[in-house]
């Protein structure tokens, strides 16, 4: 385990990469690579506790003509805690980050 | 020379076999690693999860096996069969191998996994354009070297160190500092040298810079096509900044292509902008702060030289800054501090803490999460229901037009919810919402304005921006607030495309204004004052007609108090909306000037009617009130009679007319449409906005000075400069901001009430700016100043500070479509049906304030007063329609602009195939289409005009669309393809395509 710099770690995701100061292309395809590892975690976390009948859903949704988005809509309605469940993703994310190596 | 195998090699007739067989023939040979074998079967796993087919499975298990039989052969090729069965007689070959290996690839290797972090096979091998089994030995070679550690069951290698390979086997003494900074000195020189000598007219650079050509997904995103870029790399204690230069550039021709391309998932075409000339843009990323910071903005050229001579001047800055930070890096033994930029004044420098960080260390510290979270991934057996969720996400918002566009945007912002930056708002919250309400929003904005698709496309941009950004309510960071119009506009010179000119001039012309405002302090306490001003020099006028007072002058007093009542209540409104305007940034401007205008408008119009209902009685009132007691207090709602502001002539805005006229549009047109709001803004009526974005806003713009239509296309992303208030001696001075001129003058404004002491403390002053412009060329301009007479004076930007674009292409459709005359009365939708009401009246003032003499009708449902009709020749009515770009009839598809793109230029080519190219070039730019048609018909063309002008004739006659000419709304005049594309989307609209195609 690396050592944590603590002056990193009070920094959020946007400040830490300057996500700002990148070309619009970049910070939107940092920002991507960043949200994408905290949703993958989320659903690693998350899909094992669903039951056979809600991940015949959630593979309907994934499968079918519906827009992303309703991926989050889906996960929220069976998972009570989600947002706390992703808040504490993005900070294991922001942790990670800040590891020194 | 390569020695050919003493043993056959593998047959391809063996990738016949079975997975099983051919696996243990190879593993018989010593050929697929386990390495190999698992990634193999992990492959496989993938494509099963994904629902790929068995036959398909099966073709590409044999193509990886026979990629895996080929590299293995040549593993092979230097191998004695006999002496390979032992492992001690393997070595030496090997070693043969991996010298040629070595002296071939392992510099550009090490540079591919320092630069990536991609430790992979597969990155050397594409990258390398090797074989797999070459790319493999490679990796174990810089195993060997110590600068890789072990896969330990296939999982991606560990970066142990970047030293070069000049550290390995060398035995030679570490260089003291001293040599090190000699040599350093040594190096830069002959860069610099080898850069002088390339700029000696020379065709092609020195720089090494490495030319590719890419279609990634944002650049397509803005209607870019094609992206070449160069990269020119520095590498300064460590830290890696780089000056790109890149070439720009749509054709109109192009949009099919592109279109296709996006339907093949090769990106996201998404909004396309037409540019009439490439340009070249020149940008340094981030990486050394110092670089960073003197070249904050991508900088624009017309020419690819101009582009190369900006690059060159960073690179020879870069080089000076390598050397300075390195000499004083070595000198001290230590890291230096690197500057730390600051956010109000982007020239100073402040230490950033040594602890921090670094930008490359995060990224590698990325790279590695990447892997383990595809580590963990695979480790998953929810794998393939991960991998199409995670798919579908990515997926969200690819494709063209702009409800894809809104959705991109609502994908950023519940991947700004992902990452923690929204914490307040729940993901699911936008998610139930963003989408839905961006499409809501885009349909209501194109169905109920009727107004041009361009102004749909390019409002729909940003209003599906603002309906997913209000998702996030007001908890969103001022940060992001700020970096959302920046990817709206897709970096700099597409804000334009993505706004339209006339809506960014208002962006611009409304953040002035705010500071027009400010320094007028045009607070209601003000405004109010003046009204009572004038209405006691209104009393005193109506006081000396005394006895004489008849019915006619009760009813000239009547009009006079209408008009001076709109005039100041509606300044109420502007003064409001822009000194709320310029707190936000654009992102939010639309919804909040909605809100604002709806709400407030309201509670104006509900008093205005109130007044207008009884103008006799109330001047009776007055005159009673006037006759009995001159000091008596009057009532305000029911006895303002007020006499024009003598300071009018001073203040654009005061124009009573206009104003008059801009008042009745301003609440007619909000009461016409449902009230929206929330109280936090959310946008639930976006008619309104496109209403308000089309009319009144754009006209006082114009009237302050700020825009002028058909000009240079003023764009809100700036270059570089300031803007500065100079006043009794003192001195404030903002730099600009990335998202524009409202929230430059939101930060001047700030800093003069800091200055001053307080808003009301103000004194009237001098604004200037200093700028760069779209060539680098520094200006200097008076923004707002008073005159030798001491009026003041707002100067117009003379368009070259904000102009993005040359070509002024993109924004003239939106400049006409927005500002012609009868546009002045924006359309107004009937409450009930959702159907745009015909106001196309030709409404003056006097119709207008003349209501208790000419009442409007009134909708018999809402109640609401609907303009007349007006009896406007049908011909005149279609080309006036057409010219404002407010059809009321239908909005062209994509498709079908699509298909007027393709006649357009089937038509031109047609006419001009045969001839000199240079004289449509010279001709589409030169001659205005209402000049060419005059020509026409007085003989005065020349020959290889004729087709054309006997086209644009036929144009005419088919569609009754004639060219738009000089007016005061229209200053510059229509261009010959402006005017074919117009008439050929009437055509297109009108079923008459066929006819004008040629």
């Amino acid at each position: 385990m690396g050592k944590i710099n603590m002056n990193t770690v009070k920094k959020d995701l946007f400040d830490l990469f300057q996500i700002d100061k990148m070309s619009p292309e970049k910070g939107e395809e940092m920002l991507g690579r960043l949200s994408k590892l905290v949703f993958q975690a989320v659903l690693v976390r998350v899909l094992p506790t669903l039951s056979e009948e809600e991940l015949s859903e959630y593979e309907k949704i994934v499968d079918g003509d519906q827009e992303a988005d309703v991926i989050f809509k889906f996960l929220s309605e069976k998972i009570k805690n989600l947002d706390e469940i992703i808040k504490e993703e993005a900070e294991n994310l922001r942790i990670a980050l800040a590891e020194k190596a | 020379m390569t020695k050919k195998p003493d043993y056959p090699p593998l047959k391809l007739s063996d990738i016949d076999k079975s997975i099983e067989e051919t696996k243990k023939a190879l593993a018989e040979k010593g050929g697929l690693l386990d390495e190999t074998k698992t990634q193999l079967e992990e492959q496989i796993k993938v494509f099963e999860s994904l629902g790929v087919s068995k036959e398909k499975i099966d073709e590409l298990r044999n193509k990886m096996i026979e990629s895996e039989v080929k590299s293995t052969t040549i593993e092979k090729v230097d191998t004695n069969p006999e002496e390979n069965k032992t492992s001690k007689n393997k070595e030496p070959v090997k070693d043969i191998k991996d010298e040629n290996l070595r002296s071939e690839y392992y510099d550009k290797a090490l540079e591919i996994i320092t630069k990536t972090g991609d430790t992979t096979f597969s990155n050397l091998q594409r990258k390398l354009k090797i074989s797999m089994g070459k790319a493999k030995r490679l990796l174990e070679i810089l195993e060997q070297d110590g600068i890789l550690g072990p896969s330990i069951n296939g999982t991606p290698r560990e970066i142990l160190k970047k030293e070069e390979k000049k550290n390995i086997n060398s035995t030679e003494k570490p260089e003291t500092d001293q040599e090190k900074a000699a040599k350093l000195s040594d190096q830069i020189k002959a860069e610099q040298e080898e850069r002088e000598n390339a700029t000696k007219g020379k065709e092609k650079t020195k720089y090494n810079f490495v030319w590719e050509t890419k279609t990634n997904q944002t650049d397509q995103a803005y209607g870019y096509y094609d992206y070449q870029v160069g990269t020119f790399p520095f590498e300064i204690n460590g830290v890696k900044s780089e000056v790109v230069i890149s070439e720009e550039k749509t054709e109109w021709h192009e949009y099919s292509r592109l279109k296709k391309m996006a339907r093949f998932g090769m990106g996201d075409s998404g909004k396309i902008i037409f540019k009439k000339n490439p340009s070249w843009s020149v940008y340094v990323t981030d990486g050394n702060k110092t670089l960073d910071n003197k070249y904050p903005k991508t900088i624009y050229f017309n020419t690819k030289e101009e582009a190369i001579e900006k690059a060159n001047e960073i690179i020879e800055e870069g080089m000076k800054i390598k050397f300075e930070e390195e000499k004083k890096y070595m000198g001290q033994g230590a890291t230096p501090p690197p500057p730390r930029q600051n956010q109000n004044n982007p020239g100073t420098k402040t230490p950033e803490p040594i602890q921090n960080i670094s930008q490359e260390q995060l990224l590698n510290n990325l790279n590695n999460l990447e892997k383990l979270a595809q580590d963990k991934l695979d480790s998953s057996k929810f794998r393939g229901k991960i991998l199409k969720g995670l798919d579908k996400w990515e997926n969200l918002g690819k494709g063209e037009g702009k409800a894809n566009f809104a959705k991109r945007m609502t994908k950023i912002a519940l991947n700004l919810a992902l990452i923690g930056l929204v914490s307040s708002i729940a993901v699911d919250q936008i998610a139930n919402a963003g989408i839905e309400i961006a499409g809501q929003t885009l349909s209501n904005t194109a169905l109920a304005g009727g107004t041009s698709h361009y102004l749909i496309n390019k409002m729909g941009i940003g209003l599906g921006l603002s309906a997913s950004m209000d998702r996030l309510g007001n908890k969103i960071p001022n940060k992001v607030k700020k970096w959302i119009p920046w990817v709206m506009g897709g970096g700099s010179i597409l804000a334009a495309g993505v706004l339209s000119g006339g809506t960014v001039a208002v962006a611009a012309g409304v953040g002035f204004a705010a500071s027009k405002l400010l320094k007028k302090n045009f607070t209601n306490e003000k405004i109010e004052a003046k009204q009572e001003n004038a209405r006691k020099e209104l009393l005193e006028k109506i006081k000396k007609e005394g006895a004489e007072i008849n019915p006619e002058k009760v009813k000239a007093f009547e009009n006079e108090y209408s008009k001076l009542l709109k005039k100041y209540e509606n300044q109420k409104i502007w003064g409001k909306l822009w000194g709320t305007a310029a707190r936000f940034g654009l992102a939010t401007i639309v919804s909040t000037v909605t809100l604002e205008a709806a709400g407030y408008a309201k509670d104006m119009h509900a008093e205005h009617q109130a007044n207008v209902e009884k103008p006799v009685e109330e001047a009776k009132a007055v005159e009673d009130q006037s006759n009995t007691s001159q000091n008596d207090s009057i009532s305000e709602k029911q006895n303002e009679i007020i006499k024009s502001d003598s300071t009018e002539n001073k203040t654009p805005i005061s124009d009573t007319t206009d104003m008059t006229k801009e008042s009745d549009t301003t609440t007619s047109q909000i009461e016409n449409t449902q009230t929206p709001q929330t109280a936090e803004g959310n946008i639930t009526q976006s008619g309104n906005i496109q209403e308000f974005m089309k009319s009144s806003a754009t006209q006082d713009a114009i009237k302050l000075g700020m825009y002028t239509p058909g000009e240079a296309n003023e764009s809100m992303i700036v270059q570089s400069g300031t803007v500065s208030f100079d006043a009794n001696g003192h001195h404030v001075e903002v730099p600009y901001s990335s998202d524009g001129a409202i929230q430059t003058i939101a930060d001047l404004k700030e800093k003069m009430i800091a200055e001053f002491g307080g808003e009301e403390k103000i004194p009237e002053g001098n604004m200037t700016t200093h700028y760069v412009d779209m060539n680098g060329a520094e200006h200097d301009q008076s923004l707002i100043h008073n005159d030798t007479n001491g009026v003041e004076v707002i100067e117009k930007y003379n368009g070259t500070m904000f102009d993005s674009d040359h070509s002024h292409a993109t924004v003239e459709h939106s400049a006409h479509d927005s500002l012609s005359d009868d546009n002045k009365v924006p359309e107004q939708i009937n409450h009930e049906t959702g159907e745009p009401m015909d106001n196309n009246t030709g409404n003056n003032s006097e119709t207008q304030t003349n209501e208790s003499t000419t009442p409007k009708q009134v909708n018999p449902k809402t109640g609401l007063p609907m303009d007349n009709k007006g009896d406007n020749s049908q011909a005149d009515n279609k080309n006036n329609l057409s010219n404002n770009g407010n059809e009321n009839t239908t909005i062209l598809s994509t498709e079908k602009l699509e298909h007027v793109h393709k006649v357009f230029n089937h038509n031109i080519d047609h006419l001009f195939g045969e001839r000199p190219i240079s004289a449509w070039s010279y001709i589409k730019d030169h001659v205005s289409a209402t000049r060419i048609m005059e020509m026409y018909k007085e003989g005065e063309i020349k020959e290889d005009f004729k087709p054309l002008t006997h086209y644009m004739n036929q144009l005419q006659n088919i569609t009754g669309i004639r060219p738009q000419g000089v007016d005061l709304l229209h200053p510059d005049p229509e261009t010959i393809p402006h005017y074919i594309g117009r008439a050929l989307e009437e055509a297109e609209r009108t079923g008459q395509i066929g006819k004008v195609t040629l």
